[in-house]
């Protein structure tokens, strides 16, 4: 027998079982597209070239790029074990009507290479098809000022045929390797033994409840940021744990419990679900698992992701607050002040520069502010490090300076202070450390203190007669004076020109080192971070959702095979058309949607953990969080609702035959 | 008033992708007293198992009818056949068609389940039941656990629990060995002789031989039939069996 002989075999076999190849290759088809085309944009120059772009694009595409990865391999093993189980029936035959195994691993082999090269060769036309569309989606959620200009470069497409050629060469050394060791008469009766009923593990389920109790417990009371990242992974591990032992061992408890209450057990509604879920969940609990992990991924990234991006503006504004910061340290120890008059003068001549260039402000504040550290307990202050987490500080400055910068008239004697906070309740007098001072007022000026930000950088200003007043409250050791000008436009499209002045001047000063900030600068920035961001999670969330369409499309596939038999005989027995109708329904019903409502709750537990870490990064607050989670988990019902309606049609179909 | 009246039934198939029409049955009347035990007895392709199809309403006739005690069958709508047939008929087949899914108690509980009959009636019925089976053993188990002899046995009394007017039977024996089939064959003469109306539909010579009656079909019609009277097992084999001889050699 020549090799066109079983090429032709390979190719009939493929097409006989079309229903189970074409999702396998389409899906196979789509991962390797979503590879080449992530991989085509991480290698891509114009992001590393382009100027204004600080390369956060490409780290995120490159993490994107083993996420795939490691994706495709567990997917792809995941549906070929399907294939498989589908198929050692077919396979059996051959052996028995003389094909020994050396046969069929030949006319294996033409079958998977034709399959493979099919995805591989479809995934990179199909990827460059749609690269070009979804850079430009990139570009334009990370608001990237590039040139046209996608090439098709070999790297992604080399790679495609590298890693998804082993990946599909092992995968078939694995079906070998399971050929080899069965007899084609088990094989044969394969599907046909009864499957014995599931006993009741009582023990997984109690480790289920415990490490999922354990795992929600800990997102709900986990109070900062910081902790908030570490207990979040360990949090997700115990989470995920408990959704597979709860789905495998649980769900078979439970429904063993309610087989065991005999009123409840014997009812029509009841009898054939209960004792048809039994051995539905033992088959695929660990499938229904991960497709419920996989929806808690979605819904994570999206619902983060979203808003990240959608808070950009808030973000930029609460980091730096004033249209344009320029900042320079003027350490302590340094003599005479001489170098805060030459700050000064740089300072000058930026805003004299501005009223040249007829950019009108609405103000700009130069102040030296006198720093140090604190941590602020019950509205009184301990100076020196904290280990809150957040970032609190005590600003500085003396009342002849506060009365000069904002135009006021205070005097103030020994012990005697004036306060601005946005973090603190300040009463009539100010504990800091075991000195106690006298409140005089408590003010707000704009631009007084270095940020307004509440939520990781903590200030409080204090007014102070003089140096040697504020020398004292900083128990005359070494703090750290800034020497800040804050300006704000009155028109926000001078804001360009106006980075450009004051960047000029304060980069060409021989005087000191100046930081420049600008809001405009800052939202560019994160814009770039949160959109490729966002970019990935989109990316990653359609991958993850056809994966677990497609799990969940097989598994119906085959439960409608194995139901036939079973509805035609209780049929036979005497069940109706609108019976069977009706069972079925609510069976699949609850099979489609137990994942998905587990995802939900999951995300409910994990959303207080979740804004807790973002925090850090998301300003605008808790609402943003929710609207964009509750958008996705909306977005995730409707895609999967059609889903559903499609799948359940092949499942009548298959079942009413 | 018979149990069951086949009057004229007629059945016609017409194939789906060319318009020859194939006639099943060309027109079959017989009755059914109660407590008769008949076996329809003809050849592959005769029309027994259209008949026994639109006995038990799992088809419809194309003209005809079927009056069980006095009304017709054939006119009942699509939504209450379930429920007639839970009522009134009893099913055994060739293969059993128990449910994996369930134990074998389970299954026999299947019938009354749908008819929404409480746990404790139906328990009573199944303690009843069970010892003339001899299946009390085998109640816990799955269907996949015992014999082919057993879990024809389980199916006939998931047949009985519901005590139908009739039973029907499908090749019961067809997948059975010599013993399993002599003990099927001897609790259907006895549930016959405790009152129930058995209508058995059969290959072999040796199951026919226990009916009371026996009818023989061929191309669609009633071609004789047997009453097994004082005849003893043996006489009715042979008589049987010279019949069918007949049938086969094409006698008229």
């Amino acid at each position: 027998m020549n090799s066109l002989f079983y090429i032709k075999l390979a190719f009939s076999n493929i097409k006989k079982n079309a229903k189970l190849y074409i999702p396998y290759i389409l899906t196979s088809l789509f991962t390797v597209s979503m590879y080449h085309i992530i991989q085509s944009l991480a290698k891509n120059d114009q992001f590393m070239y382009t100027p204004g772009t600080s390369g956060t694009v490409q780290v995120c595409l490159e993490l994107g790029v083993y996420v795939i990865i490691v994706f495709s391999i567990i997917f792809l093993f995941y549906t070929n074990s399907f294939l498989m189980k589908r198929r050692k029936k077919e396979i059996a035959l051959y052996n028995v009507l003389g094909l020994g195994k050396g046969h069929i691993m030949k006319m294996m082999f033409f079958e998977v290479l034709t399959t493979s090269l099919i995805v591989i060769v479809g995934g990179i036309g199909l990827g460059l098809l749609l690269s070009k569309f979804v850079y430009l989606g990139l570009v334009n959620l990370a608001q990237m000022n590039v040139q046209f200009g996608f090439e098709v470069s070999m790297y992604p497409i080399v790679m495609c045929f590298v890693i998804y050629g082993i990946l599909f060469f092992i995968i078939y050394l694995f079906n070998m390797i399971q050929i080899q060791v069965s007899n084609p008469i088990t094989l044969l009766r394969g599907e046909q033994t009864g499957e014995k009923e599931p006993k009741t593990k009582w023990i997984m389920t109690i480790i289920g409840i415990l490490s999922l109790g354990a795992g929600y417990t800990i997102a709900v009371s986990v109070k900062n940021p910081v902790t908030a990242m570490v207990l979040f992974f360990v949090a997700v591990i115990l989470v995920i744990i408990g959704t597979y032992a709860l789905f495998t061992a649980g769900s078979i408890t439970l429904l063993k419990a309610l087989k065991k209450n005999k009123n409840y057990y014997y009812q029509t509604r009841h009898f054939t679900a209960v004792s048809q879920m039994i051995y539905r969940m033992k088959q695929n609990a660990v499938g229904l698992a991960s497709i419920c992990i996989l929806y808690t991924c979605i819904l994570v990234m999206l619902s983060s992701t979203i808003s990240l991006y959608s808070s950009v503006k808030d973000t930029a504004k609460l980091l730096v607050d004033k249209d344009i910061q320029v900042s320079s340290a003027i350490n302590s120890s340094y003599e005479e002040g001489q170098l805060k008059v030459e700050v000064k003068e740089v300072y000058d001549s930026i805003l004299l520069e501005l009223e040249k260039e007829n950019i009108q402000l609405k103000n700009g504040i130069a102040k030296p502010l006198y720093q140090y550290y604190c941590s602020f307990v019950n509205d009184e202050i301990v100076t020196g490090p904290n280990n809150n987490f957040a970032f609190e500080c005590i600003v500085a400055l003396t009342v002849d300076e506060y009365n000069d910068i904002f135009n006021h008239n205070y005097k103030l004697n020994d012990h005697e202070i004036i306060t601005s906070t946005y973090v603190m309740d300040v009463k009539e007098t100010l504990k800091v450390d075991n000195r106690t001072y006298q409140v005089v007022d408590t003010v707000l000026d704009e631009c007084l203190l270095p940020s307004t930000d509440t939520k990781n950088n903590r200030y409080i200003a204090i007014i102070m007669k003089d140096e040697e007043a504020i020398k004292e409250l900083f128990n005359n050791d070494t703090w750290w004076e800034m020497y800040y000008l804050d300006i704000n436009l009155v028109d926000q499209s001078d804001a360009p020109r106006a980075i450009e002045i004051v960047r000029s001047i304060a980069d060409n000063n021989p005087v000191s080192h100046m930081l420049v900030e600008s809001q405009l600068e800052i939202e560019a920035q994160f814009i770039e971070l949160y959109g490729s961001l966002f970019f990935l999670g989109i990316f990653l969330g359609i991958l993850f959702l056809m994966a677990a369409i497609i799990i969940m499309y097989y598994k119906q596939l085959s439960e409608g095979y194995e139901d036939q038999k079973r509805y035609e005989i209780m049929q036979n027995v005497g069940m109706s058309q609108y019976e069977v109708k009706q069972s079925i329904k609510s069976q699949v019903l609850i099979f489609f949607f137990l994942p998905l409502l587990v995802a939900i709750i999951h995300m409910c537990f994990a959303f207080p953990l979740i804004v807790e870490m973002f925090g850090y990064l998301v300003y605008s607050g808790v609402n943003v969080f929710i609207i964009s989670t509750v958008i996705s988990i909306i977005i995730l019902i409707v895609i999967y609702s059609i889903v559903y309606a499609l799948t359940a049609k092949t499942y009548y179909k298959i079942v009413k035959k | 008033m018979s149990l069951l009246e086949v009057k004229n039934l007629k059945k016609i198939y017409t194939t789906r992708f060319s318009n020859q029409q194939v006639q099943a049955l060309s027109h079959v009347s017989f009755s059914v007293e109660e407590g008769e035990y008949v076996a329809i007895m003809g050849e592959s392709g005769s029309g027994k198992t259209t008949l026994l199809n639109i006995l038990a309403s799992l088809d419809k006739p194309t003209s005809g009818e079927v009056l069980l005690n006095g009304s017709d069958m054939t006119r009942i709508k699509e939504k209450d056949i379930s429920e007639f047939r839970r009522q009134n008929l009893g099913f055994v087949f060739q293969d059993f068609n128990l449910l994996d899914t369930f134990s074998n108690q389970d299954n026999i509980f299947l019938p009354l389940v749908l008819s929404k009959v409480k746990y404790p009636t139906m328990k009573q019925k199944l303690d009843v039941l069970a010892p003339q089976l001899g299946i009390e053993t085998l109640l816990e188990k799955f269907p996949y656990e015992i014999s082919g002899g057993q879990k024809q046995r389980v199916a006939v009394a998931r047949a009985l629990i519901t005590e139908p007017k009739i039973i029907l039977a499908d090749e019961p024996t067809g997948a059975l060995d010599s013993k399993s089939t002599d003990q099927l064959l001897d609790i259907f003469e006895k549930v016959n002789n405790q009152g129930q109306t058995i209508l058995m539909v059969t290959h072999s010579t040796k199951a026919a031989s226990y009916a009371k009656r026996v009818l023989f079909i061929r191309d669609g019609e009633v071609f004789h039939q047997i009453y097994k009277g004082d005849k003893t097992r043996e006489e009715m084999y042979q008589n049987i069996s010279d019949t069918l001889t007949l049938i086969a050699t094409g006698g008229k």
